[in-house]
């Protein structure tokens, strides 16, 4: 009983969301309006049950002394940007406290950890590239062949560089990556279709 | 502080603050793995709550709560809305059968944007744009041809499950092979995206922090 | 291999992390060196890089209207940082009305700061608008096609949503719209939930180098009218926009572009790690198939 209504209001809202996309009726058209809107709160409310499942959790590890330090972290982080973002008369995003904690906090803390993956990705291709001799060649060739085109060189080598770096943008990196995102939409479009038909069995 | 924050002594303390935070991460390159930890969970709060901030202040409580308080008959529509929203924030705590319908209303949607979007923006669109025309001139000619002897083998190598004969078999090789080739290009455009990460980084701790450049 | 050849590897191996950190040594040094005249990020003064984002906002109708997708991501966002402040500038130089919307936590972040930057310089109500921060992705894309947009973030209506309401008020009163991805909501996207539904709407996009092979389709089939989508192409366009002169308000560019000689320095490293690990799996093949002929 509970997979045939799980499944009827997949195949419902589904239908008529995909329906609207191809018929104009303004009938059809105010009830897909309501779904999208309630798919936008939905979201929103997802994000509500994401941050007090971390609060309950880490709140819990506190109390049973694992990993203080680190559940602490995570709390730290949370009261920083609610509390003077929920306050009344606070401008949410646009407080002068929730833009510090951005700028001294949440933007160097993505941004180092991003840098890091530059010696980090360089460490992962040297053992991956050594693994299977050919294969590994090829996917070099097209590496080191990137590199070279993108050189920073000025005059007219540079310029001779990039009119060749665009294009080698234009037909064969456009043409293979054509190919996969035609491969990539088909599959997508097959998955999501059999979500919608109650083909692909989603656990509930 | 790169413009995140005007200029003046708040903005100096975010600057310190941001590379010191800078030093505890880049600390796990010499084998210092606790201030990483800490780090990572860190961000983890701050990202979870700045997300629940912005869906509270600039969604549920313009498009959901005041129109409600405002005028709540006006807005039948937006009561089963605040059911279903309320059910899935406290989803980790209800029954099953219950959450189950608003997460299929997610499911629903998400598939047939993914559906809709799939098959009109980007299957049909890039068809198109892979067919060589009579006109494109001798130059767009080549380019095209180039382009659809790349495309076709690619693309079929995505074909799992097609009953393949030995022409098709032997174009999934040649695809493969293609395949491989556009990864290796990906690879090194996403060494060039993390390196002028890493330089700006850099860049951050000697001009806005120390001040040793301009 | 014996107890004393590996004794003497052992011996010889590197502390932990000295390779990584002589990098970033290099890369200061770099930073720290005067500029050399043979090098330019954005291909040279002969390049035509950058130059479809630069001809599409120039050949906007007067005062256009422009909303900006802010959805980067701020571990990904000083690649384009440069850019997108050029393109910013360049909006703000051509007279447009701009409205920016974000459907990404870190998208929306990064709008905010930009906004207030832009306001602090002087673009005040009449050139900018803040639609704030949609959540559901494509859900909310979609919900933008059919919405009139009358209400900024805080509630009220501001003189560019009211001339917005003159031309019809949803997202078709816009000129056009400008996609600043590199997280997970961007210019696929736009194009696959906007473009179906409002198809007379140019989408522009700038992106990190990563997502080059990912947007590239798009632009070759021209559902992307102009894309700022490798880091030479970003900084060529800044470089171009920054050349216009202005020197104050919203219509300058506070920013300066990756260094070039930091960026030639780690590209040579990563070029000499791909190919000595090439190297070593050549030699491996091919030890490995004489050992196989021996046995």
């Amino acid at each position: 009983m509970r997979r045939s209504i799980y499944a009827a209001v997949v195949t419902a809202v589904g239908i008529v969301i995909l329906a609207d996309l191809v018929v104009a009726n303004p009938a059809l058209g105010s009830v897909a309006g309501f779904l999208t809107g309630l798919l936008v709160l939905l979201a929103a409310a997802a994000a509500i049950a994401g941050a007090l499942t971390l609060l309950v959790r880490h709140s819990g590890r506190i109390a049973r002394g694992t990993d203080r330090a680190g559940s602490l972290a995570v709390l730290v982080g949370m009261t920083l940007v609610l509390v003077p973002g929920l306050l009344p008369g606070s401008a949410g995003a646009d407080a002068p406290a929730v833009r510090w904690v951005v700028a001294a906090l949440l933007a160097p803390l993505v941004a180092a950890i991003f840098a890091l993956l530059f010696p980090l990705l360089l460490s992962a291709a040297r053992r991956g590239l050594r693994l299977r001799g050919r294969e590994s060649g090829v996917m070099l060739a097209g590496a080191a062949a990137v590199l070279v085109l993108l050189l920073p060189i000025g005059g007219e080598p540079g310029a001779w560089l990039a009119s060749i770096a665009a294009w080698v943008q234009a037909v064969p990196v456009a043409a293979v990556f054509r190919g996969m995102l035609l491969g990539v939409a088909a599959i997508g479009a097959l998955t999501a279709a059999r979500i919608l038909l109650g083909a692909e069995g989603i656990d509930e | 502080m790169n413009g995140f924050f005007e200029a003046g002594p708040a903005a100096t303390a975010a600057t310190w603050v941001g590379a010191l935070v800078t030093l505890a991460v880049w600390s796990y390159l010499a084998g210092e793995r606790r201030l990483l930890h800490v780090a990572q969970l860190l961000l983890a709060g701050l990202a979870t709550g700045y997300l629940a901030l912005i869906a509270i202040r600039e969604v549920l409580i313009p498009q959901l709560i005041e129109p409600l308080l405002s005028d709540p008959g006006a807005h039948p529509d937006l009561v089963i809305d605040l059911v279903l929203v309320g059910i899935l924030a406290l989803a980790p705590w209800l029954p099953r059968r219950i959450v189950a319908v608003p997460a299929a209303a997610i499911v629903g949607g998400t598939a047939a944007y993914a559906l809709g979007g799939a098959v009109t923006g980007t299957l049909l669109p890039q068809l198109a744009a892979g067919i060589v025309t009579a006109d494109s001139g001798p130059g767009g000619a080549v380019s095209g041809i180039v382009g659809l002897a790349l495309t076709v083998p690619v693309l079929v190598v995505f074909l799992h499950g097609v009953p393949r004969g030995r022409a098709l078999a032997g174009v999934a090789g040649i695809g493969r092979w293609v395949l491989l080739g556009g990864l290796g290009a990906w690879l090194g455009f996403l060494i060039v995206s993390r390196l002028a990460i890493l330089v700006e980084r850099v860049g951050f701790l000697l001009g806005d922090w120390l001040g040793v450049i301009r | 291999m014996s107890e004393a050849r590996r004794g003497v590897g052992r011996g010889r191996r590197l502390p932990r992390g000295i390779l990584p950190l002589a990098l970033i040594a290099a890369l200061a040094i770099a930073w720290l060196v005067p500029q050399l005249p043979f090098l330019s990020l954005g291909g040279g003064a002969e390049s035509t890089l950058g130059d479809d984002l630069h001809v599409a906002i120039g050949s906007l109708p007067d005062q256009p209207n422009v909303i900006v997708d802010m959805d980067p991501d701020l571990g990904t966002y000083p690649e384009i940082r440069y850019a997108t402040r050029a393109a910013l500038a360049d909006l703000m130089a051509v007279g447009s009305r701009v409205a920016v919307v974000s459907f990404s936590t870190e998208g929306r972040a990064i709008a905010v700061a930009e906004i207030a930057r832009l306001r602090a310089a002087g673009a005040g109500p009449d050139r900018l608008v803040d639609l704030g921060f949609r959540s559901g992705g494509e859900a909310a894309l979609v919900q933008l096609t059919g919405q009139p947009l009358d209400r900024d973030v805080s509630g009220a209506t501001s003189p560019v949503l009211d001339q917005l309401q003159e031309r019809g008020g949803g997202l078709g009163a816009f000129d056009l719209a400008l996609v600043v991805g590199g997280g997970d909501m961007g210019p696929r996207s736009w194009i696959e939930q906007v473009e179906p539904r409002v198809p007379h709407l140019p989408v522009a996009a700038i992106t990190p180098t990563f997502l080059l092979p990912q947007v590239q389709p798009y632009r070759e089939a021209g559902q992307l009218v102009a894309l700022a989508g490798t880091l030479p192409e970003a900084v060529a366009y800044g470089a171009s926009v920054a050349g216009g002169g202005a020197t104050s308000g919203p219509e300058r560019v506070p920013e300066q572009p990756p260094n070039a000689l930091a960026i030639l320095v780690g590209m040579l490293v990563a070029l000499a790690v791909l190919l000595e690990s090439g190297m070593s799996g050549l030699v491996g093949g091919l030890r490995g198939a004489s050992r196989g002929r021996r046995g």
